[in-house]
C-alpha cells in the first residue's frame, strides 16, 4: 500500500467521513473493506492517448503560446514624430490624378484668361472651385471607419482636420503662382484694366494678383472647412459653390472679390477676405467644434 | 530525461507564460493521459473524453496568462476539466446520463480478453452507478491523487463534504462489488 | 496596466446619455462586452478609445487619463470599429502604412510591421474596395494591431467572418490577450466565451459582471 492510499483509507474510516458518532456499525466502512475496494479500483483500466495523439494535441496548442517577443516592438518601434512628419503622411490621401487635375484646371483657366478679362473677372475666380474640389476630395473619405481609425491614433482631431486641409490649401496657393505669372508676364498691366494706375511695376502687380488669389483661396478654404465640419463634405461643397457662383455673378460690383476693377477699397477688402478665411480656419479647428464633428461623423 | 521534465508543474506554467515550447510539451506529456482518464471515467465515452480533453488544454492555454506562480497547478487543471464536463452534461441533459443507465457506455478496450473483461466491466459499471458528485470526488481523490482540500476547490465544495462523499462512494462500491470480491484474487490487474 | 472607468457617462451631441454610471477596472485578458442592440457597447468602446469624450467620470489606462492627456492615452491603444473601411482607389498595404505613420511607428520599422500584422490576421495586399466583408473585417483588426497596443478594442469582430475565420480569430484573441487588455463588444458572446476572462453586460443602469 502506498502512503497516499494509507492516508486515504484513514480519511475514509474516520468519524467525520462515516457520519459521526451516531453512525451505525452496519453502514460503516472498515479499513480492510476500504483497502479491498481501493485495490480493485486501482485495477480499473482506461484507454491511454497514443504518442501520436499527444503530439497532435501539442501541435494544436503551440499557436496559443504567449509571445512575449512582441513587447520588443512596442518598446522600440514607436516614436513621437514632429508635426511636419505628420503633414507629410497626409500626402497619402492625394492620388497623382488629383494633383494633375488641379494643375489642369488652373491651366485651363489660364487658357481662358482673356475671356475672364473680357468678362471683368480676375484670375482669383479660379481659386474657390480649386479649393472646394480639394477639400471635397480630401475630406470625403474621412468618415465612418476611416475617421474612427484616425481619431484613435495619437493625434488630435484638430491635427486630423488640419492635415487634410493643409495639403490642398498649400498646393492651391502654389498653383496661384501660375495665373499671377501669366498675368504679369503675358499681359502686364493690361490684366488689370483701368482705373488701375498704369505706372504700377509688374512686381506690385504680381503681389496684387497673388493677394486676390490668396484671399479668395483662404476665404473659401475656411468656409469649406467650417461647413464640412457642420454639414458634411457634399453639402459644404454645394453651399460654397453656390456662394462662389453668386459672387462671380456680382463681379461687376466694385466690392466683389473677383472684380478686375480695383477701387480704393480693393486692397483692404482682399486683406479682410484673407483674414476672414484664416479666422474661419482657426474657429473650425476649435476643440468643441471638432468634438461635435467627431460625434456626428463617427456615429 | 531532460531538465525540463524534472520541473514542477508550477514552474512549467511560468515558462509557458514566457513562450517556452518545451515547457508546453512537458506539461502536455505529463497530463494528457491523466486528464483523459479522468474525463473518460466521468463520461464513460471515449470520443467525448477526447474532445473534452482537447478543450481542457485549449482553455488552459487561453487562460495561461491568468496563472500566478506558485498557485497549485493540478487543482486548476482539473477545475477546467470538470467545468467543461459539467457544461457538456448540461448541454446533453436530455440524453440519458450514464449513471442513470448503467448499461450505457463502452467498456475500456482491453488487450487481454480473459476474465479481466468481467472485472473491468464490473468496475466500469460500478463507477457509473455512483452519483455525479460521488464519482467526481472519488476520481479526483483516488485516481488523480488530489488532496481533499484540492478536490474541494475543484468542485466548489467544502473539504468535509469531499470526505463524506468519498466515504459514501466507497461504501456503495463495496456493496456493489462485494459479490465479485471473491474473484478479486483470480482477476488481478497486470 | 489596467483600464479603469470611473462613473462614466457618455452620449452624442445634445441627445440623452447612452451610458451612465459606468464603472469597472480591467487587467490583461479577454473581456467581452455584451448587451442588447443600442445598449451602448459601441459607445463604451469609443470612450475607451478616447474618440468620444465622456460627459462625466474618468477613463484611465494605467496612470494616463484619457481626457487630461489624450495623445499619451492613445499611444498604446488599438481600435477596430464596427463599420468597415470604404476607401476606393486605396490598397490595404498603403493604407496600413499611412496609419502606422499616424500611430508613430518608426519609418525603419513601418514596412515590416505592416507586413507582420497583415500576416497575423491572414490578409494579403489588394484594393480595399475589392475585398470581401470578411477581409475588410480583418483589415480593421490589422489596423488596430499596428502599434502593438496594450489596450485592444474590437467592435463586433466576429461579424462577417466565416467559420474558419472565426476559429482563427479565437486563436488570435487567445494569443493577444495573454499580455494585454482586449475588450470585445459582441452580440455573439458564445463564439468567444471559451477564452474570455470575463463578460461585462451593459444594462440600463450601468454594467454588471457575468462570469470570470
Amino acid at each position: 500500500m502506498t502512503r497516499d492510499q494509507a492516508d486515504l483509507i484513514r480519511e475514509l474510516t474516520s468519524r467525520e467521513a462515516t457520519g459521526g458518532p451516531g453512525h451505525t456499525e452496519d453502514a460503516g466502512l472498515t479499513a480492510a473493506e476500504a483497502e479491498a475496494v481501493l485495490n480493485r479500483l486501482a485495477g480499473h483500466l482506461v484507454p491511454q492517448p497514443t504518442t501520436a495523439e499527444t503530439a497532435a494535441l501539442i501541435n494544436r496548442l503551440r499557436p496559443l503560446l504567449p509571445r512575449p517577443a512582441a513587447r520588443r516592438f512596442r518598446t522600440s518601434g514607436l516614436s513621437r514624430e514632429p508635426l511636419a512628419h505628420f503633414l507629410r503622411t497626409q500626402l497619402h490621401h492625394f492620388r497623382p490624378l488629383w494633383w494633375l487635375a488641379s494643375l489642369g484646371f488652373v491651366l485651363l483657366g489660364l487658357g481662358a484668361g482673356s475671356f475672364l478679362a473680357d468678362w471683368g473677372l480676375s484670375p482669383a475666380v479660379l481659386a474657390p472651385p480649386l479649393i472646394i474640389g480639394g477639400v471635397l476630395y480630401s475630406f470625403h473619405s474621412l468618415r465612418g471607419a476611416a475617421l474612427e481609425l484616425e481619431l484613435s491614433c495619437p493625434v488630435t482631431p484638430a491635427q486630423v482636420a488640419l492635415g487634410r486641409i493643409l495639403v490642398p490649401l498649400l498646393y492651391c496657393l502654389v498653383l496661384g503662382a501660375l495665373p499671377v505669372l501669366a498675368g504679369t508676364i503675358t499681359s502686364g498691366p493690361a490684366v488689370l484694366v483701368a482705373p488701375a494706375p498704369a505706372f504700377l511695376p509688374s512686381a506690385i502687380l504680381a503681389v496684387r494678383l497673388f493677394l486676390g488669389w490668396a484671399a479668395a483661396l483662404f476665404l473659401f478654404a475656411g468656409l469649406m472647412l467650417t461647413l464640412t465640419l457642420h454639414f458634411g463634405t457634399y453639402t459644404a461643397a454645394g453651399l460654397s459653390t453656390a456662394l462662389w457662383a453668386g459672387l462671380a455673378g456680382l463681379h461687376r460690383l466694385p466690392l466683389s472679390p473677383f472684380s478686375l476693377s480695383h477701387g480704393a477699397l480693393w486692397t483692404p477688402l482682399q486683406v479682410g477676405g484673407l483674414t476672414a478665411g484664416l479666422l474661419l480656419l482657426c474657429a473650425a479647428l476649435r476643440g468643441d467644434r471638432l468634438r461635435r464633428w467627431v460625434e456626428r461623423r463617427g456615429r | 530525461m531532460g531538465v525540463i521534465e524534472l520541473l514542477r508543474d508550477e514552474e512549467l506554467c511560468r515558462q509557458i507564460q514566457e513562450g517556452s515550447e518545451s515547457a508546453l510539451e512537458a506539461l502536455v506529456h505529463r497530463y494528457h493521459g491523466p486528464v483523459f482518464a479522468y474525463l473518460y471515467r466521468l463520461t464513460g465515452h471515449r470520443q467525448t473524453a477526447e474532445d473534452l480533453t482537447q478543450e481542457t488544454f485549449t482553455r488552459l492555454m487561453t487562460q495561461i496568462h491568468t496563472y500566478h506562480f506558485p498557485r497549485p497547478f493540478r487543482p486548476w487543471l482539473y477545475t477546467i476539466a470538470h467545468n467543461l464536463y459539467r457544461d457538456h452534461v448540461k448541454a446533453a441533459s436530455r440524453r440519458a446520463y450514464p449513471s442513470a443507465d448503467p448499461e450505457r457506455g463502452q467498456p475500456p478496450r482491453l488487450i487481454d480478453l480473459s476474465e479481466q473483461i468481467t472485472e473491468q466491466a464490473a468496475l466500469s459499471q460500478a463507477l457509473r452507478s455512483l452519483e455525479d458528485g460521488e464519482r467526481a470526488v472519488l476520481l479526483l481523490r483516488f485516481y488523480q491523487g488530489l488532496t481533499s482540500e484540492e478536490v474541494g476547490r475543484v468542485l466548489g465544495i467544502p473539504a468535509g463534504t469531499v470526505r463524506s462523499r468519498l466515504s459514501r462512494a466507497v461504501r456503495k462500491l463495496r456493496d456493489l462489488l462485494e459479490p465479485a470480491s471473491s474473484q478479486a484474487g483470480r482477476s488481478e490487474a497486470p | 496596466m489596467r483600464l479603469e472607468f470611473s462613473d462614466v457617462a457618455a452620449g452624442y451631441g445634445a441627445g440623452p446619455p447612452v451610458l451612465t454610471g459606468m464603472s469597472f477596472s480591467l487587467g490583461p485578458g479577454l473581456w467581452l462586452v455584451t448587451g442588447p442592440n443600442g445598449s451602448g457597447k459601441t459607445t463604451l468602446l469609443r470612450c475607451a478609445a478616447g474618440i468620444l469624450p465622456p460627459r462625466a467620470g474618468q477613463v484611465r489606462l494605467g496612470a494616463v487619463d484619457a481626457q487630461a492627456d489624450p495623445i499619451a492615452y492613445r499611444w498604446h491603444l488599438g481600435y477596430a470599429p464596427q463599420e468597415l473601411l470604404d476607401l476606393p482607389e486605396t490598397r490595404a498595404k498603403a493604407y496600413l502604412t499611412y496609419l502606422a505613420a499616424l500611430k508613430g511607428v518608426r519609418p525603419a520599422f513601418r514596412g515590416k510591421r505592416v507586413a507582420a500584422v497583415m500576416d497575423q490576421v491572414g490578409l494579403s495586399d489588394g484594393a480595399i474596395d475589392a475585398y470581401s466583408t470578411g477581409m475588410r473585417r480583418r483589415l480593421v483588426l490589422a489596423a488596430a494591431l499596428l502599434n502593438d497596443p496594450d489596450l485592444l478594442l474590437l467592435d463586433e469582430p466576429t461579424q462577417d467572418l466565416d467559420p474558419a475565420e472565426l476559429v482563427q480569430l479565437r486563436m488570435l484573441l487567445a494569443e493577444l490577450s495573454a499580455d494585454r487588455i482586449v475588450l470585445v463588444a459582441t452580440n455573439l458572446p458564445d463564439a468567444l466565451s471559451g477564452g474570455a476572462s470575463g463578460c461585462l453586460q451593459i444594462t440600463a443602469g450601468g454594467v454588471s459582471w457575468r462570469g470570470d
